[in-house]
């Protein structure tokens, strides 16, 4: 892997604190995460040129944030897609550096959801009855609910069994047992899933991410301002996009994740690997079968052997494909969109930074599937150190 | 008693017809009048083969369950008293798939099973819900 074929690398990553309740605002995440990342990579606030964030509030967030920020770039992309928008950032962020419309490009986001909603976001229900809503917002359709149509009719057509999900949950609650500032660290069981409360069947409460304050950024720059930067570049290989729909009730295969099939399928084929090259993968994991659908979709197994793909710890630090070693979304932290930490992560990973959950064996080729929504759209990315 | 008015049905041109026909007891659909295809949610064109003209058809009200989840959770004041609910999407015998509460016992619920349209009241609005079939019977 040359960075001859690369055409922009990531520089620098931070994040803010996150968990519970941090006291800080949304916006001031995005600051603290932004910062870091910047101070990782070296540049200052002057060199940013092109900001790469969405959020859920009804603000024209792009103008919001550059305000608060006090940046003024000449290049802004406020896509909203859901969690995985900011794998879909990087894929942008390439085409517009290779376009020339900025140099240096800033993803950052920042979430105080806990603090502002509390700790039931899944399962509470906010949409007004208006436009497509009204079609399920009077069924009682919660986010959680949605997840769980599709875990069901995954059940019904493989024979995914509930253990084979609670597998998801237990590996990556290992991997969050190593990283000091996940929001749960305590080793659990397929039982302990089974055991924990049912949410919306059969879904119980561990098949479901954490709900938690935080910020995290990315720098992303050209190759060439890359080489100059303090930290080992991380290459950006390949992306992939896909769009599918909005509302799970309108999704055409509850058992196949359609967008991820696109959006893995172009990011592989850019990058020129296949599933059997990636040594370290950072998934969306809003839920235990937005695990299994993702490794299907992308061809890490066949389209219902995802099941027993999972079973006995491949998922896990030490397992055979280490997946979301910082504890992911189900154990370590989710701020209602988490596609940022995915990126942060497997960067981290990739250049062996000195945290103590540093992978024993450094990988060298990554892949990070953000999927938004109610498994509505799905963004691909493959990276790699030299 | 806000709380449910709030999450009532907000009719607009496309969904008048449909909310009025679910009153009457009747669900309807749409039907493509160039590519023939069914869909639900209604809209004007058809989003199959986005041709512009699409019908409206009153469907036998018969179909399947493609898939269920019964909630135990919802801490929304317009729903934290009903759980636990069954909702789910049904596959109806014209194609289309259409979403909405699974009214029969929940243990009885099933992936596969056959289920008729049935309506209930939510405040001023009637809902489009779904009942087993007599018979039960997968296809």
């Amino acid at each position: 892997m040359t960075r001859a074929n690369a055409v922009a690398a990531i520089v620098g990553v931070g994040d803010s604190e996150y968990g519970r309740e941090t006291g800080k605002t949304a916006m001031q995440l995005h600051y603290d995460a932004a910062r870091a990342a910047l101070d990782d990579c070296g540049l200052g606030w002057a060199d940013v040129d092109g900001l790469f964030s969405c959020s859920t509030s009804p603000a024209l967030h792009g103008l919001q944030l550059s305000e608060y920020l006090g940046i003024h770039p000449r290049y802004v992309d406020t896509t909203s897609l859901g969690g995985g928008t900011w794998e879909m950032y990087v894929e942008h962020a390439c085409a517009a550096l290779r376009a020339g419309l900025c140099e240096v490009a800033l993803l950052v986001y920042g979430s105080a959801q806990r603090t502002e909603f509390g700790s039931k976001l899944g399962t509470g229900f906010r949409a007004r009855a208006v436009g497509p809503a009204q079609y399920h917002a009077p069924y009682g359709l919660t986010f959680v609910a949605a997840y769980a149509l599709a875990a069901q009719r995954h059940m019904a057509v493989h024979g995914t069994t509930s253990e084979q999900l609670a597998e998801v949950a237990v590996a990556i609650r290992k991997n969050a047992s190593r990283n000091p500032n996940a929001m749960y660290r305590d080793p659990i069981s397929v039982d302990d899933v089974l055991n924990s409360r049912m949410i919306s069947t059969p879904l119980h409460m561990l098949d479901c991410c954490v709900v938690s304050d935080g910020g995290g950024a990315v720098v992303i720059t050209t190759a060439d301002r890359a080489r100059d930067l303090r930290r080992d570049p991380v290459w950006i290989r390949g992306t992939g996009s896909g769009v599918s729909h909005d509302s799970v009730i309108q999704m055409d295969d509850l058992a196949t994740l359609d967008a991820g099939v696109r959006s893995g399928t172009a990011a592989f084929q850019q990058a020129g690997v296949g599933p059997e090259d990636i040594e370290l993968c950072q998934v969306y994991d809003s839920y235990t079968i937005t695990v299994l659908l993702t490794l299907e979709a992308l061809g890490f197994c066949k389209p219902g052997e995802a099941g027993d793909f999972v079973s006995g710890g491949t998922l896990a630090y030490d397992g055979a494909l280490p997946t979301n070693t910082d504890g992911g979304g189900l154990s370590s932290n989710h701020p209602g969109m988490r596609g940022v930490f995915l990126l942060i992560e497997a960067v981290r990973q990739l250049r062996g930074d000195d945290t103590p959950w540093r992978l024993e064996h450094r990988p060298s080729l990554a892949l990070c599937h953000g999927t938004g929504g109610q498994l509505s759209a799905c963004g691909t990315v493959i990276m790699g150190v030299d | 008693m806000n709380e449910v008015r709030r999450l009532e049905p907000q009719a607009d041109d496309t969904s008048a017809p449909y909310w009025r026909a679910a009153a009457e007891g009747r669900l309807l659909i749409k039907s493509c009048l160039g590519c023939g295809r069914t869909h639900w949610y209604p809209r004007q064109h058809c989003p199959h083969c986005q041709y512009s003209e699409t019908e409206w058809l009153t469907a036998s009200g018969r179909g399947y369950i493609y898939s269920f989840t019964v909630v135990e959770q919802n801490r929304s004041s317009a729903f934290r008293d009903q759980v636990p609910y069954a909702i789910g999407l049904v596959t109806l015998d014209e194609g289309a798939r259409v979403f909405g509460y699974l009214r029969s016992p929940l243990e009885q619920l099933a992936v596969g099973a056959a289920v008729t349209v049935d309506f209930e009241q939510a405040g001023d609005a009637s809902l489009p819900v779904f009942t087993l079939a007599e018979d039960g019977a997968a296809p």
